[in-house]
């Protein structure tokens, strides 16, 4: 049976009306809102400007006071200490301090969450590699660009190893190997068993990794689902072929008028995304060793964060040793049967492999059929219509 | 422990790179090494190591003063401002701890900087007195009356309602019986207002005053009748009028009561002795008018109850009359403590207006925007400055409640009745000015520390903070608008 997921943020009723100097109400930015969000989930937070995302993570991060309504994280206000301690932030801009370099700024906030001194040399050692940001190390962190100082948010958003990661517009700001990186981050993470809030005006991000989203729209919501309910078009369906030549190609078409009659329809090549090409240019710049004084490429996940991870490789070693035992003797017996099993195997491959040739030699003459079939169905269609 | 530590160390760094910290650390440091070889004194030895003293501690605290309100407003705003407050706040730290980190740093930086300007102050003031080519006397001279701690003792002022009240008495009577230049009628409310007053000032302005030929006497009370070290009087004579101009020389003869036995047997068998006031010379001295002066007392003066008595007889060359303003005193001055101990008593209480401080600017700083804190800080400082002065006015001149009440108008009583309730909210800092004291030789009586820390900073510091700490607490950061 399935273990039911922990909730771990509960929004009823949630409003938030800001108001003047003399209190008289201004503007309803979050509007009784319900949600929840359940562990191990990657939620999006959407809407357009002035929709209420940034309130409500501001209400999630007891930054703002809920009007009416309540909020909670793992069953706590917001504002409670132990709420706090299993929550990362990414803000949406670096608020962090100029003056102090990347090391010194993740020891900062490394203390706040009352780590030991080498534990804070430690993870923040592995953070900046992670971000690719170790060479840059000893650097202010003013000085760094705009795309640096999203990667060092991030790394101090990821140093308390946080159950919940709450992530204000991750990829602004960021090249697309940032953005790659920070997907794949999310992903792990999720793999991990961690919440991952985003909120973001870049859809296709937010596609590439939430499981569930919200859109928001006047600090109401106005879609909520997993992206396969809300994103499928059950009326239209796209078929995957390899490559046709002319000929193949204004055969099928003809096919497709004779059938759809009128509705409009298209084939083209498909195309690969310009961050997989982008990918592949800086990969190869890589390989061949180009120096740059920017961010470089993370050195993958921090071990720290792998930690559970490593963990469960290891239960389930432990477990397999103790199955193992248990099935020797049963696969003795089995092994008997699986040669004969291979064996046969053996000679329907060989079979396999005849019958693809054949299949290649076939194939104009299948096409040449299908042709005559085609002409035939299309006949009948024609003399059905007559009859009717 | 780590997060408070954490917060209150970056509080030190940011410190460290605001301009407005670096153009108060240059003038502290010019302060402490350019004033004191710069400035001009009376011409004396004395007024120098005093002057060097006074103003080198007095202007080095304030600058540190000024420097504590401007960094604690800043420390906090500026976080919030600049959203760097958000990234904390959503740590696992209350927002108690953030705001007491930051005033910690605060307070550590400007506590060392104090300590270092102390030292520089302190070492400077013994090395120029020790290099000097000051005479033995001079240099005794400062040793008594600049370089040591002693108490003071201040005259017992009579009981000025109760003299206002027998003018009144008078007056009434005169009225009734219908003597000659009495007014011919009841006096109305707000007429008799209007002359109590005018007879209460007659009678301060009187006290001051000796006419030529008169003698005054002041007692004192509650000295140590076990002391050996000769005492001080520190005093100042105006002459024609209590006015920095127009003074010169005058002369005149003071006197105290020194006791004396009728026979050598009651000496010896211990009997209280009698007192007869002795002249100290045989001749008027000359006095320069409008300026401190002191003598050496012995202390036989003193009696067994700690009484004592001294006297001057007014005998100016021109017959004019001379003035002692009740607030000088004349003191009576006993060495208590060394010089050392004592400007380490001053430098603490200069610690504990930097706490008070710091507090202050934390407070506004956690709750209103850069300027706006400085500005009510500032303000609030202001207000206990003028308040106080209104209450000093009747305190100095030994008003009591009941007289004031029967003499004054309606507005003058919203007047005082307002300031005494802003300053049981407001702290008078300038009460708290200790270089003053400390150059001129007196004790920073631990009584004064005790009363600072306890009425001060307990009594109206403490809930202000609590306030201010809750209200910072409960405030939404997020509505805070980016700069």
């Amino acid at each position: 049976m399935e273990k039911q997921k922990e909730t771990v943020v509960k929004s009823i009723g949630l409003t938030k009306i800001f108001r003047d100097f003399w209190g008289r109400p201004k503007a309803k930015a979050v509007n009784d809102l319900d949600f929840e969000v359940y562990e191990g989930e990657v939620f999006g937070l959407l809407g357009p400007n002035g929709s209420g995302k940034s309130t409500t993570i501001k209400m999630l991060l007891g930054l703002l006071y809920p009007t009416s309504g309540k909020i909670s994280v793992y069953g706590y206000p917001p504002d409670d200490i132990r709420t706090k301690n299993r929550i990362g932030y990414l803000p949406e801009e670096s608020y962090l301090y100029k003056y102090l370099t990347a090391e010194e700024t993740l020891d900062f906030f490394g203390a706040l969450f009352n780590l030991s001194i080498a534990e804070r040399k430690n993870r923040t050692s592995q953070l900046l590699e992670m971000v690719g940001l170790s060479h840059a190390a000893k650097r202010q962190v003013g000085e760094y660009s705009k795309g640096m100082q999203r990667r060092i948010g991030l790394a101090q958003a990821m140093v308390n190893d946080p159950d919940l990661l709450i992530l204000d517009e991750p990829t602004s700001g960021l090249d697309p190997l940032g953005c790659r990186e920070i997907k794949d981050l999310i992903l792990f993470l999720k793999k991990r068993g961690k919440t991952v809030i985003i909120s973001s005006h870049l859809l296709a991000d937010v596609e590439d990794v939430c499981d569930r989203v919200i859109i928001l729209y006047g600090g109401k919501i106005r879609a909520n689902g997993t992206l396969n309910e809300l994103l499928t078009i059950s009326e239209q369906c796209s078929l995957k072929l390899p490559s046709l030549n002319p000929n193949e190609t204004e055969r099928l078409l003809k096919i497709l008028r004779e059938n759809l009659k009128g509705e409009e329809f298209s084939i083209e090549h498909p195309k690969r995304s310009l961050e997989d090409f982008f990918l592949e240019v800086v990969q190869k710049a890589k390989n061949e060793r180009v120096e740059t004084f920017g961010a470089q490429g993370g050195g993958g996940i921090a071990d720290y964060l792998k930690r559970e991870e490593k963990d469960k490789e290891k239960e389930k070693i432990l477990e397999q040793l103790v199955v193992n035992e248990e099935k020797e003797e049963e696969e003795k017996k089995e092994e008997k049967s699986d040669k004969i099993l291979s064996e046969l195997l053996a000679s329907n491959k060989k079979e396999e492999e005849i019958t693809k040739k054949k299949e290649t030699e076939e194939a104009k003459i299948a096409l040449q059929d299908i042709e005559k079939i085609d002409e035939k169905l299309s006949k009948l269609l024609n003399s059905d219509k007559k009859t009717e | 422990m780590t997060p408070f530590l954490a917060i209150a160390k970056l509080t030190c760094r940011a410190t460290m790179r605001s301009y407005v910290f670096h153009f108060l650390f240059l003038l502290l440091l010019a302060v402490i090494f350019i004033l004191p070889n710069t400035i001009i004194s009376d011409g004396t030895a004395k007024g120098l190591i005093y002057v060097s003293l006074k103003y080198c501690l007095g202007v080095s605290g304030f600058i540190l003063s000024l420097s504590t309100i401007w960094v604690s407003c800043f420390t906090l705003s500026n976080d919030l401002e600049t959203y760097q407050m958000h990234m904390i706040c959503v740590k696992p730290v209350s927002r108690v701890v953030i705001w007491l980190g930051k005033l910690t740093g605060v307070v550590f930086l400007h506590g060392v900087l104090l300590l270092l300007s102390s030292i520089i102050i302190y070492i400077f003031t013994i090395w120029q007195f020790e290099r000097s080519t000051f005479s033995d006397e001079e240099k005794e001279k400062i040793k008594n009356e600049v370089l040591v701690g002693r108490r003071v003792y201040m005259p017992e002022m009579p009981d000025f309602s109760k003299e206002v009240e027998e003018q009144i008495t008078k007056l009434n009577l005169a009225i009734k019986e219908g003597k000659p230049g009495a007014p011919d009628k009841q006096l109305s409310l707000a007429e008799k207002r209007k002359l109590i007053k005018e007879i209460r000032n007659q009678i301060i302005a009187k006290y001051g005053e000796i006419p030529f030929g008169n003698f005054r006497e002041w007692k004192y009370k509650a000295l140590d009748p076990l002391q050996k070290s000769p005492l001080s009087f520190r005093y100042r004579i105006y002459v024609g009028k209590v006015s920095s101009k127009d003074q010169r020389q005058t002369l005149g003869i003071f006197g105290a009561y020194v006791p004396f036995y009728e026979n050598e047997e009651d000496a010896k068998k211990g009997k209280e002795p009698k007192y007869e006031l002795i002249p100290k010379t045989s001749e008027p001295e000359s006095f320069m008018c409008g300026v401190f002066l002191e003598d050496k007392i012995s202390p036989v003066i003193i009696r067994k109850d700690g009484t004592a008595r001294i006297a001057f007889q007014n005998l100016d060359p021109e017959k004019a009359s001379l003035f002692f303003q009740p607030n000088d005193g004349p003191k009576l001055l006993e060495p208590k403590v060394s010089f050392f101990q004592n400007y380490l008593r001053a430098a603490f209480v200069i610690f504990l207006r930097i706490i008070l401080l710091a507090g202050l600017g934390a407070s506004a700083g956690g709750l209103f925007s850069m300027p706006v804190a400085v500005f009510i800080v500032i303000s609030y400082l202001i207000f206990g400055i003028s308040a106080s002065f209104v209450i000093d006015i009747e305190r100095d001149f030994g008003y009591d409640e009941e007289a004031l009440r029967a003499s004054e108008s309606l507005w003058e009583t919203a007047a005082r009745q307002t300031s005494h309730g802003i300053l049981a909210v407001i702290i008078p800092m300038q009460k708290f000015e200790v270089s003053d004291t400390v150059a001129d030789g007196e004790l920073i009586e631990f009584s004064f520390i005790a009363k600072f820390f306890t009425e001060i900073f307990l009594i109206r510091g403490l809930p202000l903070f609590v306030v201010a700490v809750y209200l910072y607490k409960r405030r939404e950061i997020g509505l805070i608008v980016k700069k």
